[in-house]
């Protein structure tokens, strides 16, 4: 219910919002959890295993129940906390874990189950038949299990990721956090604060204390609007910090837009920050622990912290007749503030002896709430005490077992807490992580007195270390209660009583695991699944340790934590995935012939990041063979232009290159002369082949390596750790020319007319003998003409530098298509060099060697090179190795697959009686059948066999004669034309 | 790298001098907010009283390979392959709209 006068909600801005198809009003200001409170909705949730009816526990992200699915849609978002949910207008929200309804589940038939649900079941049910396991059983516990559920479409929003820097990160804006950022950013640090709230202040929002004589909120406003004026102080706010890395970087999500009804469209939902501090100070604050109890879990049984933060910062009572529960003066705070607010206090019941006496509400000493009543919500409590049981009408029971820091950041870096008797909490373990510090309730520091106190002296401190001075800064006034606290960790008794809400875990599911030697925390949390929520066991961890450590005889401290790690609280992996999604995940690359080609409606295909044109259909044209077929007769009776800027490039300059060049490939290339161009092979250090490509010379001290497409970065990577590393004696400079020059091949027996229709001094056949290379000139740019083929016909590679690519590339395609020529795609690409028997990364695919492709005999004997000796262990030269062949179809199968495996005819085609495999196929229109390149033991040696070709994937059986790999032109004198 | 002149005619003797002319794409980011548009895509503290007018670095821009240089208080000179042009282009846009959408 609303309470009138309380609250800093704006009650001039009413907010619809919808709840489960049901339509409530709230305010401007309120949480989702707050204004359903507010509208006496108590029921918001089902538990987890049990299916048991559960209301809001918490006022913050360490809420365990009040899990909901916010939105519908694309982009609805499942186990949204209702306690962090802004409400905006228009919000719908739907319970979860229940079915049909929220007030009526099925599943709740799972608690009457519940004595034989306990801890491990799932390690003694399930087992038998074995059958059952895939096709009963895992599918009705995949139904069962989970909370909320994803739309299941694509994250239609927007998110980011960015980075900062600053010399103080402050993690938490409430009173210590702020004190900290004040005196160290009037002392000139670069200052950021980032706290998980809609705003900073802290616990201060949720208190009536006052701090230097008004109240807390106007201290923490004022800080705040000091703060914001200043340049170099940064303040985020609905910014969780969600983890601790190496050397002062930290992560954390900032929620940007979960609060707005309508979002702009560029506006990100959340941005997921890197942040690099010099120094950071935690200010984290602590949580409150419940206290477990038989039927602890009802639906109005809250914290007592949580139940003022409702009062005091949302004007909301969570009952009307309000019991109070705990082992310390918490809950008194929680009587005074209700009763100066009008509510009626049924009773404080504090379980120490010495109590203290209430003023205006009844107190039982020495007593407990040893169970409740009212299964969808809060009808009464059992009180336990010397006098016997008494039974209380109540629809709200406020309980505190005492305030955990929240020492979960200073674990990050595996360190564990430290535990302090006297509070009965775990503090930071100082220097966990180099560079921070801690303050205030995170620190075990509960008073705002101390809180301010120790915020102030971080920030001093960490400016002494920065080498800034501080300016002295009064200490405004404030309470400084001590934290009297008296161990209660569960209420005797049988039944269960609840300790982890969210995976349903109970003080008997602890006790259990001991009894059956699952006593270490780690083996207990497992085991239990106490912890492994999504609130990460912020509001079970101590106390189950603590009931693991009664059992099994030892300390809290000896008992010891489980590990924390990142995050804090969850993060999407949209929002750390941010950019990445579709074409994001990589960065596209375009050739500079890529607008022209798209004009003509070729086809892409993705090589490494570049786009390549696959075949240009021509008008009337609607399979892709019929422009392949028709590319590949284009090129071997006139000419064709196929853009090849995309292969690597390097430039290889100094008086040592061609001693370097001698080192990494094969062959020799010191004797390459100038102006001309050689085939080279690069082994890996493991005497496979890493790729090939052609080098040329241009000048004596000057050579272009050109790599495959896909190995360009690989092969850069790899010459510049030999110069670095192996060969740092050689005077050599290595450079990356792929961006620098546009590439085109002009490939068949009319590319000389082609290019010299273009080129501005027209070439000689006897000036230009296959693999020469030089300068020419194409409209006064200064050009490089290479003679190479990858197609088997007379063919060059015209180099021009990028600005000209596109023009060129369309006077090409102008000229050529007047001789019947005109462009080629990868797919005639392919087909060509395949009928010559060249090899591509295909063959070369990285566990084969020169010696398995039949160029054994191009590695030097005169010179030692990168991979020469492992190539030479017996192994990589066994005859029987699976070699290069070439095949065609010889059979009524005139299909042949590539990745499919050759068996001897007469074989039984299983694994162990394999021959070797295909790795690329065609059709030839050259031929007039399909050919291909495959690998098969002793190959060489076998030519004119039948083998069979065998997909076993496809249920493909041809037979195929092992030729020789070069099926066209055998002499190769069509290149050399 | 060297921009913007042409080599000294001595240089070649003393180093390998290669043209790039052609290899890069440079855009021109400029703008109060500059900064905070870098801040989505970079790596590197751009701020400007660590990153002063006249310096540069070699660093990512999402998962581009760039050089970055502050050439005036609000505005950056960023380079990255010519054939990658496309993609900085659209990656400093979002991150633009992005910083713009929140006021």
């Amino acid at each position: 219910m609303r309470i009138a006068g309380r609250g800093r909600i704006d009650r001039r801005s009413p907010v619809r919002f919808r709840f489960d198809g049901i339509d409530y009003s709230g305010f401007q200001g309120d949480t989702l959890a707050s204004a359903l409170l507010a509208n006496d909705v108590r029921l918001v949730g089902r538990s987890f295993k049990y299916h048991r009816p559960r209301g809001v526990l918490t006022a913050g992200s360490e809420e365990p129940n009040a899990l909901m699915t916010i939105g519908s849609g694309a982009g609805a978002e499942p186990n949204v906390r209702a306690t962090v949910q802004e409400l905006f207008p228009g919000l719908e929200a739907r319970s979860q874990n229940r079915w049909p309804s929220l007030n009526f589940d099925l599943m709740a038939v799972n608690d009457l189950a519940a004595p034989f649900l306990g801890a491990g079941f799932y390690y003694k049910t399930f087992m038998w038949p074995r059958a059952f396991w895939e096709r009963v059983y895992e599918p009705v516990i995949r139904n069962a299990a989970g909370l909320g559920a994803l739309s299941g479409a694509h994250e239609p929003d927007r998110n980011e990721k960015a980075y900062a820097f600053c010399d103080l990160l402050v993690i938490g804006g409430g009173p210590a956090g702020l004190m900290a950022a004040l005196v160290a950013a009037r002392a000139g640090a670069d200052v950021i604060v980032a706290d998980e709230d809609s705003r900073m202040g802290g616990r201060l929002l949720a208190e009536t204390f006052e701090v230097g004589g008004r109240p807390g909120v106007n201290w923490a406003d004022n800080v705040i609007a000091e703060l914001n004026a200043m340049d170099n102080v940064r303040l985020m706010t609905r910014t969780t910090v969600t983890g601790v890395y190496d050397q002062g970087t930290f992560g954390a999500l900032e929620r940007v837009s979960h609060h707005l009804a309508v979002r702009p469209e560029a506006l990100p939902l959340e941005t997921f920050w890197r942040i690099q501090a010099r120094r950071s100070i935690l200010a984290a604050g602590a949580l409150e622990r419940p206290v477990a109890f038989r039927n602890n879990d009802r639906p109005g049984i809250m914290t007592a912290g949580a139940v003022r933060a409702y009062l005091n910062r949302w004007g909301v009572c969570a009952g009307r007749r309000v019991t109070l529960f705990g082992n310390n003066d918490d809950m008194h705070r929680t009587a005074r503030d209700l009763l100066s607010a009008g509510i009626h206090v049924v009773a404080v019941i504090d379980s120490r002896h010495d109590a203290p006496d209430g003023r205006g509400y009844r107190v039982y000493k020495g007593a407990m709430v040893c169970d409740s009543s009212g299964r969808r919500g809060l009808e009464s409590v059992t009180v336990r005490s010397i006098g016997g049981e008494d039974r209380i009408a109540t629809d709200c029971l406020a309980m505190s077992g005492g305030w955990n820091p929240t020492v979960h950041l200073t674990c990050h870096l595996n360190a564990r807490p430290t535990w302090r008797e006297d509070i009965l909490g775990f503090v930071p373990t100082p220097q966990a992580v180099p560079g921070m510090s801690v303050a205030g309730a995170c620190n075990g520091a509960f008073s705002t007195h101390d809180c301010l106190r120790e915020g102030a002296a971080a920030a001093r401190d960490t400016l002494e270390d920065l080498g800034l001075r501080a300016a002295a800064i009064d200490l405004p006034e404030a309470e400084d209660a001590p934290h009297a606290i008296s161990p209660l960790w569960a209420v005797p008794g049988s039944g269960r009583a609840w300790l982890d809400f969210q995976n349903d875990v109970c003080v008997k599911d602890v006790r259990q695991a001991a009894m059956e030697n699952f006593r270490s925390v780690e083996h207990m949390k497992r085991y239990t699944t106490q912890g492994m929520a999504t609130d990460q066991g912020k509001n079970s961890n101590v106390a189950a340790l603590a009931i693991l450590a009664d059992v099994t005889g030892r300390g809290i401290q000896d008992t010891g934590t489980t590990t924390f790690r990142p995050p804090f609280s969850p993060v999407s992996i949209a929002a750390m995935g941010a950019g990445a999604q579709g074409k994001g995940f990589a960065p596209e690359r375009f050739t500079t012939s890529h607008k022209a080609s798209a004009e003509r409606g070729a086809p892409m295909i993705e090589a490494g990041l570049w786009y390549r044109p696959s075949y240009f259909p021509a008008p009337g044209e609607s399979h892709w063979r019929q422009s392949c077929d028709r590319e590949v007769n284009m090129v071997r009776t006139s000419v064709g232009v196929c853009d090849v800027s995309t292969l690597g490039k390097i430039d290889v300059q100094g008086p040592g290159a061609a001693a370097f060049l001698d080192f990494v490939y094969v062959n020799t290339f010191s004797t390459l002369k100038v102006g001309r161009v050689r085939y080279g092979l690069m082994l890996r250090e493991d005497g496979h082949v890493m790729d090939d490509g052609t080098c040329a010379r241009l000048g004596d001290t000057h050579f272009v390596v050109t790599t495959t497409t896909a190995a360009a970065g690989q092969v850069m990577r790899h010459l510049e750790f030999v110069h670095q590393c192996l060969r740092p004696d050689l005077d050599v400079a290595l450079t990356s020319v792929t961006e620098q020059w546009a590439q085109f091949s002009v490939a068949g027996p009319r590319s000389r007319d082609l290019l010299n229709a273009v080129l501005d001094n027209p070439i000689a056949v006897k000036d230009w003998p296959f693999m020469a290379c030089g300068q020419v000139f194409v409209g006064g740019v200064q050009a490089r003409l290479f003679r190479i083929s990858f197609s088997g016909e007379q063919a060059y590679e015209l180099a021009v530098p990028a600005r000209f690519g596109d023009s060129v590339f369309r006077i090409l395609l102008d000229h050529a298509e007047k001789i019947g020529g005109g462009p080629y795609g990868l797919e005639a690409l392919n087909v060509l060099r395949l009928e010559k028997g060249f090899i591509t990364h295909a063959e070369i695919h990285g566990r084969t060697t020169a010696f398995d492709i039949g160029m054994d005999a191009m590695v030097s004997d005169k010179k030692d090179c990168i991979g020469k000796a492992m190539s030479r262990r017996p192994g990589l030269t066994d005859p029987d190795r699976e070699r290069l062949v070439g095949l065609k179809p010889a059979g009524e199968v005139q299909l042949l697959v590539a990745g499919a495996y050759l068996f001897s005819p007469g074989d039984d085609p299983v694994r162990v009686n394999a021959q070797g495999y295909v790795t690329s196929v065609a059709f030839s229109p050259t031929l007039g059948h399909m050919i291909a390149l495959g690998f098969l033991r002793n190959g060489p040696a076998r030519h004119g066999e039948r083998v069979r070709m065998i997909d076993h994937l496809r249920g493909l059986d041809a037979t195929c004669e092992v030729v020789d790999p070069v099926f066209l032109d055998p002499e190769g004198e069509r290149a050399r034309d | 790298m060297l921009a913007g002149s042409e080599p000294a005619p001595g240089l070649s003797g003393h180093a390998v001098l290669v043209d790039q002319s052609d290899a890069w794409a440079v855009v021109r980011l400029q703008g109060p907010q500059a900064t905070d548009v870098l801040a989505r895509l970079v790596p590197v503290d751009l701020r400007p009283r660590h990153f002063k007018r006249g310096h540069t670095v070699r660093t990512d821009l999402m998962r581009m390979n760039v050089s970055i240089t502050r050439v005036a208080d609000a505005a950056f000179l960023i380079m990255a392959f010519r054939s990658m042009a496309a993609t900085l282009v659209h990656d400093l846009k979002t991150a633009m709209e992005g910083v713009a959408a929140r006021g």
